[in-house]
Protein backbone atom coordinates (compact mmCIF):
# COMPACT_ATOMS: atom_id res chain seq x y z
CA UNK A 1 0.00 0.00 0.00
CA UNK A 2 1.10 3.31 -0.73
CA UNK A 3 -1.24 5.60 1.30
CA UNK A 4 1.47 6.58 3.39
CA UNK A 5 3.26 8.87 0.48
CA UNK A 6 0.08 10.17 -0.63
CA UNK A 7 -0.85 11.70 2.57
CA UNK A 8 2.88 12.72 2.80
CA UNK A 9 2.31 14.75 -0.18
CA UNK A 10 -0.81 16.43 1.19
CA UNK A 11 1.05 17.25 4.14
CA UNK A 12 3.85 18.66 2.35
CA UNK A 13 1.58 20.79 0.53
CA UNK A 14 -0.36 21.68 2.86
CA UNK A 15 3.20 23.02 4.27
CA UNK A 16 3.84 24.55 1.29
CA UNK A 17 0.53 26.72 0.73
CA UNK A 18 0.20 27.49 4.43
CA UNK A 19 -3.54 26.06 4.04
CA UNK A 20 -5.19 22.45 5.49
CA UNK A 21 -5.19 20.34 2.80
CA UNK A 22 -8.89 18.40 2.00
CA UNK A 23 -9.41 14.64 2.36
CA UNK A 24 -12.90 14.75 1.78
CA UNK A 25 -15.60 17.34 -0.78
CA UNK A 26 -17.76 16.38 2.19
CA UNK A 27 -18.14 17.17 5.68
CA UNK A 28 -17.80 14.00 7.75
CA UNK A 29 -20.40 14.82 10.04
CA UNK A 30 -23.99 16.67 10.04
CA UNK A 31 -23.27 20.17 11.07
CA UNK A 32 -24.98 20.56 14.93
CA UNK A 33 -28.19 22.56 15.23
CA UNK A 34 -27.37 22.45 19.28
CA UNK A 35 -23.71 22.42 19.50
CA UNK A 36 -22.58 22.20 23.38
CA UNK A 37 -19.17 22.24 23.08
CA UNK A 38 -17.72 21.12 26.80
CA UNK A 39 -14.34 20.33 28.64
CA UNK A 40 -14.50 18.21 31.89
CA UNK A 41 -11.43 17.45 34.05
CA UNK A 42 -11.36 15.62 36.85
CA UNK A 43 -9.59 16.72 40.03
CA UNK A 44 -9.20 15.83 43.75
CA UNK A 45 -11.47 18.58 44.17
CA UNK A 46 -14.19 16.95 41.45
CA UNK A 47 -14.98 17.39 38.12
CA UNK A 48 -14.55 20.74 36.54
CA UNK A 49 -16.20 21.71 33.59
CA UNK A 50 -16.89 24.40 31.13
CA UNK A 51 -19.36 24.63 28.92
CA UNK A 52 -20.61 27.11 26.47
CA UNK A 53 -22.92 27.11 23.31
CA UNK A 54 -23.71 29.19 20.01
CA UNK A 55 -25.71 31.76 22.07
CA UNK A 56 -23.75 31.48 25.72
CA UNK A 57 -20.05 32.16 26.51
CA UNK A 58 -17.80 30.01 28.60
CA UNK A 59 -18.72 29.38 32.47
CA UNK A 60 -17.01 26.91 34.44
CA UNK A 61 -18.47 25.05 37.97
CA UNK A 62 -17.56 21.92 39.72
CA UNK A 63 -19.46 19.12 40.26
CA UNK A 64 -23.09 18.95 41.13
CA UNK A 65 -22.93 23.01 39.80
CA UNK A 66 -21.06 21.44 36.30
CA UNK A 67 -24.42 19.46 36.10
CA UNK A 68 -26.34 22.46 36.37
CA UNK A 69 -24.92 24.37 34.32
CA UNK A 70 -25.40 21.91 31.66
CA UNK A 71 -28.94 21.53 32.69
CA UNK A 72 -29.01 25.39 31.71
CA UNK A 73 -27.41 25.01 28.37
CA UNK A 74 -30.37 22.70 27.52
CA UNK A 75 -28.66 19.37 27.85
CA UNK A 76 -31.43 17.41 29.26
CA UNK A 77 -32.81 14.21 28.02
CA UNK A 78 -36.69 15.64 28.37
CA UNK A 79 -35.98 18.20 25.42
CA UNK A 80 -37.05 17.78 21.79
CA UNK A 81 -33.85 16.74 20.66
CA UNK A 82 -30.31 16.13 21.84
CA UNK A 83 -27.90 18.47 21.88
CA UNK A 84 -24.56 18.08 19.86
CA UNK A 85 -21.24 17.74 22.54
CA UNK A 86 -18.77 18.77 20.88
CA UNK A 87 -14.99 17.94 22.53
CA UNK A 88 -11.52 18.74 21.80
CA UNK A 89 -10.65 15.62 23.98
CA UNK A 90 -11.27 12.07 24.87
CA UNK A 91 -11.21 12.34 28.97
CA UNK A 92 -14.20 15.27 28.80
CA UNK A 93 -17.03 12.27 27.95
CA UNK A 94 -15.51 9.72 30.86
CA UNK A 95 -15.25 12.93 33.33
CA UNK A 96 -19.06 13.40 32.53
CA UNK A 97 -19.89 10.14 32.68
CA UNK A 98 -18.61 9.85 35.99
CA UNK A 99 -19.90 13.14 37.31
CA UNK A 100 -23.66 11.93 35.66
CA UNK A 101 -22.86 8.59 37.93
CA UNK A 102 -22.77 10.57 41.61
CA UNK A 103 -26.46 12.37 40.06
CA UNK A 104 -29.42 10.82 42.35
CA UNK A 105 -31.57 9.01 39.77
CA UNK A 106 -34.45 10.95 41.97
CA UNK A 107 -32.95 14.13 41.15
CA UNK A 108 -32.85 17.00 39.81
CA UNK A 109 -30.69 16.70 37.59
CA UNK A 110 -31.25 13.15 36.74
CA UNK A 111 -32.44 14.10 32.67
CA UNK A 112 -29.35 15.69 32.74
CA UNK A 113 -27.01 12.85 33.50
CA UNK A 114 -29.43 10.46 31.17
CA UNK A 115 -28.56 12.93 28.61
CA UNK A 116 -24.95 12.63 28.97
CA UNK A 117 -25.54 9.18 29.25
CA UNK A 118 -26.72 9.46 25.64
CA UNK A 119 -24.04 11.35 24.61
CA UNK A 120 -21.68 8.72 25.93
CA UNK A 121 -23.70 5.55 24.20
CA UNK A 122 -24.06 7.38 20.93
CA UNK A 123 -19.99 8.28 21.16
CA UNK A 124 -19.29 4.95 19.46
CA UNK A 125 -21.40 5.42 16.53
CA UNK A 126 -19.07 6.96 13.61
CA UNK A 127 -20.71 9.72 11.95
CA UNK A 128 -23.29 10.45 14.35
CA UNK A 129 -24.08 14.11 14.78
CA UNK A 130 -25.00 13.90 18.53
CA UNK A 131 -20.80 13.58 19.31
CA UNK A 132 -18.57 15.77 17.75
CA UNK A 133 -14.57 14.51 18.35
CA UNK A 134 -12.85 17.61 16.90
CA UNK A 135 -9.62 16.39 16.45
CA UNK A 136 -10.82 13.33 14.95
CA UNK A 137 -13.25 14.64 12.85
CA UNK A 138 -11.15 17.55 11.07
CA UNK A 139 -8.36 14.43 10.93
CA UNK A 140 -11.10 13.02 8.41
CA UNK A 141 -11.73 16.15 6.69
CA UNK A 142 -8.08 18.04 6.30
CA UNK A 143 -4.24 16.76 6.84
CA UNK A 144 -1.98 19.88 8.01
CA UNK A 145 1.29 20.43 7.35
CA UNK A 146 2.24 18.69 10.51
CA UNK A 147 3.05 15.10 10.89
CA UNK A 148 -0.35 13.34 12.43
CA UNK A 149 1.04 13.11 15.77
CA UNK A 150 0.27 16.62 16.31
CA UNK A 151 -3.02 16.36 14.84
CA UNK A 152 -4.55 14.94 17.88
CA UNK A 153 -3.65 17.88 19.65
CA UNK A 154 -6.78 20.71 18.85
CA UNK A 155 -4.57 23.63 19.51
CA UNK A 156 -2.81 22.49 16.16
CA UNK A 157 -6.57 22.48 14.14
CA UNK A 158 -7.17 26.20 16.12
CA UNK A 159 -3.92 27.05 14.16
CA UNK A 160 -4.07 26.03 10.76
CA UNK A 161 -7.59 26.96 10.50
CA UNK A 162 -7.56 30.73 11.84
CA UNK A 163 -9.50 29.80 15.22
CA UNK A 164 -8.07 32.14 17.87
CA UNK A 165 -10.30 31.56 20.97
CA UNK A 166 -9.09 28.42 22.67
CA UNK A 167 -12.02 28.20 25.18
CA UNK A 168 -15.10 25.78 24.45
CA UNK A 169 -16.31 28.92 22.42
CA UNK A 170 -13.95 28.28 20.01
CA UNK A 171 -14.93 24.83 19.73
CA UNK A 172 -18.23 25.67 18.47
CA UNK A 173 -16.76 27.78 15.63
CA UNK A 174 -14.27 25.03 14.95
CA UNK A 175 -17.60 22.97 14.68
CA UNK A 176 -19.07 24.97 12.60
CA UNK A 177 -15.71 25.10 10.47
CA UNK A 178 -15.43 20.87 10.03
CA UNK A 179 -19.10 20.17 9.19
CA UNK A 180 -19.54 22.96 6.69
CA UNK A 181 -20.54 22.14 3.17
CA UNK A 182 -22.30 18.87 1.92
CA UNK A 183 -22.90 15.89 4.22
CA UNK A 184 -21.71 12.60 3.05
CA UNK A 185 -25.00 11.02 1.21
CA UNK A 186 -25.22 8.06 3.90
CA UNK A 187 -24.94 10.86 7.15
CA UNK A 188 -29.25 11.19 6.52
CA UNK A 189 -29.23 7.78 7.99
CA UNK A 190 -26.78 8.43 10.82
CA UNK A 191 -29.10 11.49 11.80
CA UNK A 192 -32.25 9.71 11.61
CA UNK A 193 -30.76 6.57 13.57
CA UNK A 194 -29.42 9.48 16.21
CA UNK A 195 -33.02 10.73 16.62
CA UNK A 196 -34.39 7.47 17.13
CA UNK A 197 -31.73 6.24 19.70
CA UNK A 198 -33.03 9.52 21.52
CA UNK A 199 -36.53 9.05 21.78
CA UNK A 200 -35.79 5.29 22.76
CA UNK A 201 -33.59 6.74 25.83
CA UNK A 202 -36.26 9.71 26.42
CA UNK A 203 -38.82 7.37 26.98
CA UNK A 204 -36.88 4.88 28.98
CA UNK A 205 -36.62 7.90 31.48
CA UNK A 206 -39.89 8.97 31.24
CA UNK A 207 -40.80 5.25 31.91
CA UNK A 208 -37.93 5.42 34.86
CA UNK A 209 -35.64 2.98 33.05
CA UNK A 210 -31.91 3.65 34.84
CA UNK A 211 -29.54 4.02 32.26
CA UNK A 212 -26.82 3.16 34.85
CA UNK A 213 -27.23 -0.73 34.83
CA UNK A 214 -25.67 -2.86 32.34
CA UNK A 215 -27.91 -4.01 29.42
CA UNK A 216 -29.31 -7.07 29.61
CA UNK A 217 -27.56 -9.32 26.89
CA UNK A 218 -29.98 -9.04 23.85
CA UNK A 219 -29.77 -5.45 24.13
CA UNK A 220 -25.91 -5.59 24.19
CA UNK A 221 -26.10 -7.40 21.19
CA UNK A 222 -28.28 -5.60 19.12
CA UNK A 223 -25.90 -2.85 20.32
CA UNK A 224 -23.29 -3.84 19.17
CA UNK A 225 -24.79 -4.84 15.78
CA UNK A 226 -25.86 -1.05 15.76
CA UNK A 227 -22.25 0.01 16.02
CA UNK A 228 -21.02 -2.63 13.32
CA UNK A 229 -23.85 -1.51 10.84
CA UNK A 230 -22.82 2.17 11.31
CA UNK A 231 -19.59 1.81 11.12
CA UNK A 232 -19.72 0.00 7.97
CA UNK A 233 -22.24 2.85 6.56
CA UNK A 234 -19.80 5.39 7.90
CA UNK A 235 -16.60 3.51 5.90
CA UNK A 236 -19.18 3.05 2.82
CA UNK A 237 -20.18 7.05 3.13
CA UNK A 238 -16.46 8.20 2.57
CA UNK A 239 -16.25 5.88 -0.60
CA UNK A 240 -18.94 8.52 -1.98
CA UNK A 241 -16.34 11.10 -1.29
CA UNK A 242 -14.30 11.52 -5.11
CA UNK A 243 -11.30 12.74 -2.83
CA UNK A 244 -11.63 9.88 -0.72
CA UNK A 245 -11.65 7.53 -3.25
CA UNK A 246 -8.71 9.08 -5.07
CA UNK A 247 -7.13 8.26 -1.42
CA UNK A 248 -8.32 4.46 -1.61
CA UNK A 249 -6.74 3.57 -4.50
CA UNK A 250 -3.62 3.46 -2.54
CA UNK A 251 -4.87 1.38 0.00
CA UNK A 252 -6.50 -1.25 -2.30
CA UNK A 253 -10.54 -0.35 -1.16
CA UNK A 254 -11.08 1.49 -4.89
CA UNK A 255 -9.65 -0.91 -7.67
CA UNK A 256 -8.79 0.55 -11.36
CA UNK A 257 -7.87 -0.92 -14.40
CA UNK A 258 -9.00 -2.01 -18.49
CA UNK A 259 -12.29 -3.50 -19.03
CA UNK A 260 -12.12 -6.70 -20.83
CA UNK A 261 -16.12 -7.78 -21.54
CA UNK A 262 -16.93 -11.49 -21.91
CA UNK A 263 -18.18 -12.19 -25.69
CA UNK A 264 -20.40 -15.15 -25.85
CA UNK A 265 -23.47 -16.88 -23.64
CA UNK A 266 -21.14 -16.27 -20.59
CA UNK A 267 -21.60 -12.56 -20.10
CA UNK A 268 -19.16 -10.87 -17.40
CA UNK A 269 -16.02 -8.64 -17.37
CA UNK A 270 -12.74 -8.92 -16.27
CA UNK A 271 -10.96 -6.07 -15.43
CA UNK A 272 -6.96 -6.34 -15.43
CA UNK A 273 -5.63 -3.92 -12.48
CA UNK A 274 -3.85 -1.30 -12.64
CA UNK A 275 -2.12 -2.55 -8.82
CA UNK A 276 -2.03 -5.99 -7.39
CA UNK A 277 -2.94 -5.00 -4.10
CA UNK A 278 -6.96 -4.86 -4.59
CA UNK A 279 -8.43 -6.03 -1.70
CA UNK A 280 -11.14 -7.52 -3.96
CA UNK A 281 -11.96 -11.71 -2.90
CA UNK A 282 -14.18 -14.53 -4.83
CA UNK A 283 -17.74 -13.14 -3.71
CA UNK A 284 -16.83 -9.62 -2.76
CA UNK A 285 -20.30 -7.35 -4.00
CA UNK A 286 -18.68 -4.27 -5.89
CA UNK A 287 -20.47 -1.51 -8.00
CA UNK A 288 -17.99 -0.25 -10.82
CA UNK A 289 -18.45 2.31 -13.84
CA UNK A 290 -16.49 3.35 -16.70
CA UNK A 291 -13.73 6.19 -15.76
CA UNK A 292 -11.69 7.29 -13.12
CA UNK A 293 -12.24 7.20 -9.19
CA UNK A 294 -13.09 10.61 -8.48
CA UNK A 295 -15.72 10.25 -11.74
CA UNK A 296 -19.38 9.83 -10.95
CA UNK A 297 -20.29 7.23 -9.86
CA UNK A 298 -23.11 6.14 -12.27
CA UNK A 299 -22.38 2.20 -13.02
CA UNK A 300 -23.21 -1.62 -12.33
CA UNK A 301 -23.29 -3.67 -9.63
CA UNK A 302 -21.62 -7.44 -9.82
CA UNK A 303 -20.27 -9.89 -7.85
CA UNK A 304 -16.36 -10.65 -7.37
CA UNK A 305 -15.77 -14.77 -9.13
CA UNK A 306 -12.39 -14.95 -9.19
CA UNK A 307 -9.00 -12.56 -8.03
CA UNK A 308 -6.20 -14.29 -10.23
CA UNK A 309 -2.12 -12.75 -10.29
CA UNK A 310 -1.41 -13.51 -14.00
CA UNK A 311 1.92 -12.37 -15.44
CA UNK A 312 2.65 -9.64 -12.86
CA UNK A 313 -1.05 -8.29 -13.28
CA UNK A 314 -3.92 -8.65 -10.84
CA UNK A 315 -7.22 -9.62 -13.06
CA UNK A 316 -10.73 -9.67 -11.28
CA UNK A 317 -13.36 -11.53 -13.04
CA UNK A 318 -16.60 -10.14 -12.46
CA UNK A 319 -20.05 -12.06 -12.89
CA UNK A 320 -23.11 -10.52 -15.14
CA UNK A 321 -23.34 -7.03 -13.95
CA UNK A 322 -26.56 -5.69 -13.53
CA UNK A 323 -27.25 -2.42 -14.85
CA UNK A 324 -28.33 1.06 -13.80
CA UNK A 325 -30.54 1.94 -16.84
CA UNK A 326 -28.22 5.45 -17.08
CA UNK A 327 -25.20 3.81 -17.30
CA UNK A 328 -23.43 1.43 -20.01
CA UNK A 329 -21.35 -1.46 -19.60
CA UNK A 330 -17.48 -0.81 -20.66
CA UNK A 331 -15.93 -1.79 -24.00
CA UNK A 332 -12.72 -3.69 -24.60
CA UNK A 333 -10.06 -1.30 -23.40
CA UNK A 334 -11.96 1.34 -21.33
CA UNK A 335 -10.84 2.39 -18.27
CA UNK A 336 -12.97 1.64 -15.27
CA UNK A 337 -13.15 1.49 -11.48
CA UNK A 338 -14.97 -0.88 -8.81
CA UNK A 339 -15.49 -0.18 -4.92
CA UNK A 340 -17.05 -2.27 -2.65
CA UNK A 341 -21.08 -2.30 -2.92
CA UNK A 342 -22.55 0.95 -0.87
CA UNK A 343 -23.85 -0.33 2.06
CA UNK A 344 -27.78 -0.02 2.51
CA UNK A 345 -29.12 1.35 5.54
CA UNK A 346 -32.73 -0.32 5.27
CA UNK A 347 -31.32 -3.56 4.49
CA UNK A 348 -28.87 -2.76 7.77
CA UNK A 349 -32.42 -2.43 9.69
CA UNK A 350 -34.15 -5.12 8.40
CA UNK A 351 -30.95 -7.21 9.32
CA UNK A 352 -31.44 -5.69 12.77
CA UNK A 353 -34.85 -6.06 13.27
CA UNK A 354 -34.59 -10.23 12.15
CA UNK A 355 -31.72 -10.13 14.86
CA UNK A 356 -33.63 -8.65 17.06
CA UNK A 357 -36.39 -11.23 16.79
CA UNK A 358 -34.08 -13.88 17.19
CA UNK A 359 -32.59 -12.63 20.49
CA UNK A 360 -36.25 -11.86 21.88
CA UNK A 361 -37.65 -15.15 21.62
CA UNK A 362 -38.50 -17.47 24.38
CA UNK A 363 -35.85 -20.11 24.58
CA UNK A 364 -32.70 -18.43 23.13
CA UNK A 365 -29.78 -19.79 24.42
CA UNK A 366 -27.92 -16.72 24.01
CA UNK A 367 -30.27 -14.12 24.81
CA UNK A 368 -31.51 -16.52 28.60
CA UNK A 369 -27.50 -17.45 29.11
CA UNK A 370 -28.71 -20.97 29.24
CA UNK A 371 -25.59 -23.62 27.62
CA UNK A 372 -26.82 -25.08 24.75
CA UNK A 373 -26.79 -28.75 24.32
CA UNK A 374 -23.61 -31.05 23.86
CA UNK A 375 -23.99 -32.15 20.69
CA UNK A 376 -20.87 -34.57 18.97
CA UNK A 377 -20.00 -35.22 15.14
CA UNK A 378 -17.25 -35.67 13.21
CA UNK A 379 -14.94 -32.90 12.44
CA UNK A 380 -12.77 -32.57 9.24
CA UNK A 381 -8.96 -33.62 10.15
CA UNK A 382 -7.36 -30.45 9.03
CA UNK A 383 -9.65 -28.43 11.65
CA UNK A 384 -8.58 -31.09 14.20
CA UNK A 385 -4.93 -30.42 13.62
CA UNK A 386 -5.52 -26.39 13.25
CA UNK A 387 -7.23 -26.59 16.81
CA UNK A 388 -4.65 -29.15 18.24
CA UNK A 389 -2.18 -26.04 17.17
CA UNK A 390 -4.25 -23.48 18.87
CA UNK B 1 6.32 31.23 -1.08
CA UNK B 2 8.69 29.51 1.42
CA UNK B 3 7.96 26.37 2.47
CA UNK B 4 9.00 27.24 5.88
CA UNK B 5 5.58 29.65 6.27
CA UNK B 6 3.99 27.74 9.41
CA UNK B 7 1.06 28.84 11.18
CA UNK B 8 1.75 30.27 13.92
CA UNK B 9 -0.01 31.42 17.71
CA UNK B 10 -3.55 31.36 16.84
CA UNK B 11 -3.75 32.68 13.48
CA UNK B 12 -2.32 30.88 9.96
CA UNK B 13 0.07 33.84 8.88
CA UNK B 14 0.84 34.36 5.13
CA UNK B 15 3.79 35.76 4.36
CA UNK B 16 4.67 37.55 1.21
CA UNK B 17 7.52 35.99 -0.45
CA UNK B 18 10.14 39.20 -0.55
CA UNK B 19 12.85 37.38 -2.07
CA UNK B 20 14.69 39.00 -5.03
CA UNK B 21 13.86 36.40 -7.92
CA UNK B 22 16.75 35.24 -9.50
CA UNK B 23 17.23 35.05 -13.33
CA UNK B 24 16.15 31.00 -14.83
CA UNK B 25 20.05 30.47 -15.28
CA UNK B 26 21.00 31.75 -11.93
CA UNK B 27 17.95 29.68 -9.82
CA UNK B 28 18.69 26.81 -7.45
CA UNK B 29 17.40 24.04 -9.30
CA UNK B 30 17.18 22.10 -5.46
CA UNK B 31 13.64 21.99 -3.88
CA UNK B 32 12.53 24.64 -0.89
CA UNK B 33 13.63 22.81 2.44
CA UNK B 34 11.02 21.17 4.49
CA UNK B 35 10.79 22.40 8.10
CA UNK B 36 10.78 19.95 10.99
CA UNK B 37 9.24 18.38 12.16
CA UNK B 38 7.34 17.37 9.23
CA UNK B 39 11.01 16.44 7.70
CA UNK B 40 11.65 13.62 10.64
CA UNK B 41 7.84 12.66 9.37
CA UNK B 42 8.85 12.24 6.26
CA UNK B 43 12.58 10.82 6.22
CA UNK B 44 10.76 7.74 8.64
CA UNK B 45 8.02 7.31 5.83
CA UNK B 46 10.38 7.18 3.19
CA UNK B 47 12.94 4.72 4.35
CA UNK B 48 13.74 2.33 2.31
CA UNK B 49 12.94 4.07 -0.82
CA UNK B 50 15.58 5.84 -1.91
CA UNK B 51 14.26 9.17 -1.14
CA UNK B 52 14.82 11.85 0.92
CA UNK B 53 12.16 14.16 1.99
CA UNK B 54 13.38 16.74 -0.04
CA UNK B 55 13.76 14.81 -3.27
CA UNK B 56 10.54 13.29 -2.47
CA UNK B 57 9.14 17.17 -2.48
CA UNK B 58 10.74 17.78 -5.94
CA UNK B 59 8.88 14.19 -6.83
CA UNK B 60 5.40 15.16 -5.74
CA UNK B 61 5.76 18.41 -7.62
CA UNK B 62 6.60 16.63 -10.63
CA UNK B 63 10.15 18.31 -10.76
CA UNK B 64 11.70 15.19 -11.47
CA UNK B 65 11.45 12.39 -14.15
CA UNK B 66 10.54 9.24 -12.43
CA UNK B 67 13.02 7.43 -14.80
CA UNK B 68 15.91 9.61 -12.78
CA UNK B 69 14.86 7.92 -9.86
CA UNK B 70 16.01 4.21 -8.56
CA UNK B 71 13.39 1.23 -9.05
CA UNK B 72 12.93 1.34 -5.50
CA UNK B 73 11.14 4.90 -5.59
CA UNK B 74 9.42 4.38 -8.36
CA UNK B 75 5.99 3.46 -6.11
CA UNK B 76 6.85 5.93 -3.54
CA UNK B 77 7.45 8.39 -6.17
CA UNK B 78 3.89 8.07 -8.20
CA UNK B 79 2.12 7.74 -4.51
CA UNK B 80 3.53 11.55 -3.83
CA UNK B 81 2.67 12.72 -7.48
CA UNK B 82 -0.58 11.40 -6.92
CA UNK B 83 -1.00 12.88 -3.72
CA UNK B 84 -0.22 16.33 -4.67
CA UNK B 85 -2.05 16.70 -7.64
CA UNK B 86 -5.48 15.61 -5.43
CA UNK B 87 -4.20 18.59 -3.11
CA UNK B 88 -4.28 20.77 -5.43
CA UNK B 89 -7.59 19.85 -6.72
CA UNK B 90 -10.41 21.65 -5.19
CA UNK B 91 -12.43 19.69 -3.30
CA UNK B 92 -15.40 19.89 -4.61
CA UNK B 93 -18.29 16.82 -4.52
CA UNK B 94 -19.63 16.08 -8.30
Amino acid sequence: MTVEWFDLAGRMHAAATGRVTARLAHAPAPRPDWPVAVSARRARQGVTVTAATREHPPRTAIDGDGLALLHDLGVRITVGGPRTLVVADTHTLPALVALAHTTPRAGGRADTAAAIAFWADRADFPGTGVHLHLPATCQTRWVTGEPPTAERDIATWRAWLGVTDDTPAGLVTLADHVTAGPRLPTSAAVVRDDARAWHRARDDHANGANWAVADTRARAALGLRARCDTADLHQSGLLDDPLARRREVHTGTIVTGTAHPHTGRRAGLTVTCDRMDARLRAGNHVHGWAGEPDDGQSGWNATVADVQARGGALTVTLTAPRLDPRAHLPTAGERVTLRPAPTDPGMQNRGRGRYGTLYGRRGSWLSTGGRPTTTRRDVPLDVAIAAAEE
Amino acid sequence: MPLTTRPTGHSVVSVKDTTPRAEPADRDPSPPAIAEPLRSHAARLLTGTGLSPDTALAAARGEIDPADLPPEAAAAAAALADGWAAAEQEGTPR
